[in-house]
């Protein structure tokens, strides 16, 4: 279906031609008719009405910049490098920040679902961290870190560990018991429980943990690049705030959203791919 | 089944053959083992010669798979002593439980649990070599999955395979590691008959070829009688039977000599168990 007329907004009806009675009870279970490209109706809808709003002069802009504007923003920005150079410092401090933050995820639950020291030391704490909202840190992590690298790489940090964590050991401590068992009975050394049946079992529940952190990965980056920086897609936005310039804006959050959308379909890529054998489970 | 020919007699039971050896293969005394105050094990002496095929009946409840654990070391027991530390995670450890007594069993032992325990997350050849290590564990594993009948799936996961087959790469995975004691927990039980008897079969081949010890724990009474050469019968955790069906019952018929017929072993059986008939 194309939308492009700017009377078909008003329609938000499923497309179809009419004459065909629409079945309103499908039994549960029989595959349902794809609607070509039906995830994108949504997001087509909701750009065709900004665009509709800011025509008519419904829509300020100074309030929000028309599509065509921030379009052509967007242009300059990339043109001028501008654009480039706060997203790869973004990007540098997003990632830093996330393999850390992983990594340590990770090794914790490792530690705290294997032993019983390790539980009793690392759990109590992290389910403490975990309680507060890591946004509240930032004022002292600024006291600490100074208004540098480090205190994003850290609060992204923070922020990313504890759903690996509490994913992971979930899964791990979730993982059944006659898998160790087994373990014995083949005469499995330690590393080789770690890489056969710990890891692997585990696995499901660090990718679930994984997909979460990349999302608060990024809001925590936008906070932290807001408050105090001088680079960053995040810096950026704060700028054109102070010049009310709600195109450069719009841009940032454009950008944003691409990176959410691209890094989620990496880890989704990555998890389909070590995860094979779940498929056959279904 | 014609054996592998890179696989002979002597790779699978090494320099010292189980058979040779004069010994009992597996030798209990005084085996105790309590849980919480409940003795579920109450000093058990027995002896299982090398090649033997033992069926070890019992109500649930009897102490039959505490025996297999211990026997197994899959009971946190080391020479009597606790020990915590092997297996990784070592949660199966049960708190307030306490033993004594010894259990000397081969090095080499093997476990068929009544599930197939497969690592779903495995291939089939490589659940097949857990914890195997040398060059040609998997040229070993594809073997013994042809004697299984599961030649060519090697590459499949765990998920496909139907309930006989996923026991079938369980039995594989046992005997891949040349056992001199196979330890199989009601490894049929969760089996239609029909697979059940095939299974049979298959194990009764299996064992003539690498004559391990085997203690079969069992509910199943014609299942005992089927397999093995000699049956227990445990009791308030102590063996209570201690029973030899003679060569010729095992197809069917009375078996004549010492030995006694099997209608007349199947009705003993039963009441040792309990059940009137």
């Amino acid at each position: 279906m194309t939308v492009s007329t700017p009377s078909a907004p008003a329609r938000p009806r499923a497309p179809g031609r009419s004459g065909r009675p629409r079945r309103t009870h499908r039994p549960v279970g029989r595959p349902r008719r794809r609607i070509p490209f039906a995830r994108a109706l949504g997001p087509v809808l909701l750009l065709v009405l900004w665009w509709v709003a800011s025509a008519t002069g419904l829509l300020d802009p100074q309030t929000l910049a028309p599509p065509a504007d921030v379009a052509a923003t967007f242009g300059d920005l990339a043109r001028s490098g501008e654009l480039q150079e706060h997203l790869l410092v973004s990007l540098r401090r997003a990632a830093l920040g996330l393999g850390f933050g992983v990594a340590a995820g990770l090794l914790l639950a490792l530690a705290a679902g294997l032993s019983r020291i390790g539980e009793a030391l690392i759990d109590g704490t992290v389910q403490l961290v975990r309680s507060l909202p890591i946004l509240a840190l930032v004022p002292l992590a600024i006291i600490w870190f100074g208004i540098g690298e480090e205190v994003k790489v850290i609060l992204v940090a923070l922020g990313t560990l504890v759903p690996v964590y509490l994913n992971t050991h979930a899964a791990l401590t979730g993982l059944d018991p006659r898998y160790a068992e087994l373990a014995r009975t083949v005469d499995l050394t330690p590393a080789g429980f770690l890489r056969r049946i710990a890891l692997p079992g585990a696995a499901p529940g660090f990718f679930t943990g994984l997909r979460m952190s990349v999302t608060i990965s990024w809001l925590v980056l936008v906070v932290s690049e807001q408050i105090n920086a001088s680079s960053g897609i995040g810096y950026l936005m704060t700028q054109a705030r102070t010049f009310g310039r709600t195109d450069v804006i719009v841009v940032g959050l454009v950008v944003y959203g691409l990176l959410g959308l691209l890094s989620d379909t990496l880890v989704r890529l990555f998890e389909r791919r070590a995860l094979a054998w779940r498929r056959t489970l279904a | 089944m014609a054996p592998h020919p890179g696989l002979t007699a002597d790779t699978f039971t090494g320099a010292d053959p189980v058979g040779a050896t004069d010994g009992p293969a597996v030798r209990l005394r005084g085996l105790t083992r309590s849980f919480g105050g409940r003795t579920v094990l109450d000093g058990v002496d027995l002896d299982l010669a090398p090649g033997e095929f033992t069926a070890l009946l019992g109500h649930s409840g009897s102490g039959k798979s505490t025996l297999l654990r211990a026997l197994g070391r899959l009971d946190g027991y080391e020479d009597g002593r606790r020990d915590g530390r092997r297996g990784g995670a070592g949660r199966g450890d049960t708190p307030g439980a306490t033993g004594s007594g010894t259990a000397d069993v081969p090095e080499r032992v093997s476990v068929v649990f009544q599930d197939a325990r497969l690592l779903p997350w495995e291939r089939v050849l490589e659940n097949v070599v857990l914890g195997l290590t040398g060059p040609d564990a998997g040229e070993t594993g594809r073997t013994v999955l042809a004697e299984v009948g599961l030649a060519g799936r090697e590459r499949d996961w765990p998920a496909v395979l139907s309930g006989g087959e996923a026991q079938r790469a369980a039995l594989a995975r046992a005997l891949v590691r040349q056992p001199e004691l196979l330890l199989l927990d009601e490894p049929f039980g969760a089996l239609d008959a029909l697979t059940r008897l095939r299974m049979h079969a298959l194990l009764r081949r299996l064992c003539a070829r690498y004559r391990p010890c085997v203690l079969l724990v069992t509910h199943d009474i014609d299942e005992a009688l089927a397999l093995a050469d000699r049956v227990l019968v445990l009791t308030d955790g102590r063996i209570s039977h201690d029973l030899r069906p003679s060569a010729g019952t095992a197809g069917g018929t009375a078996g004549g000599g010492h030995g006694k017929g099997r209608g007349e072993l199947r009705g003993e059986l039963l009441a040792a168990l309990g059940v009137e008939e």
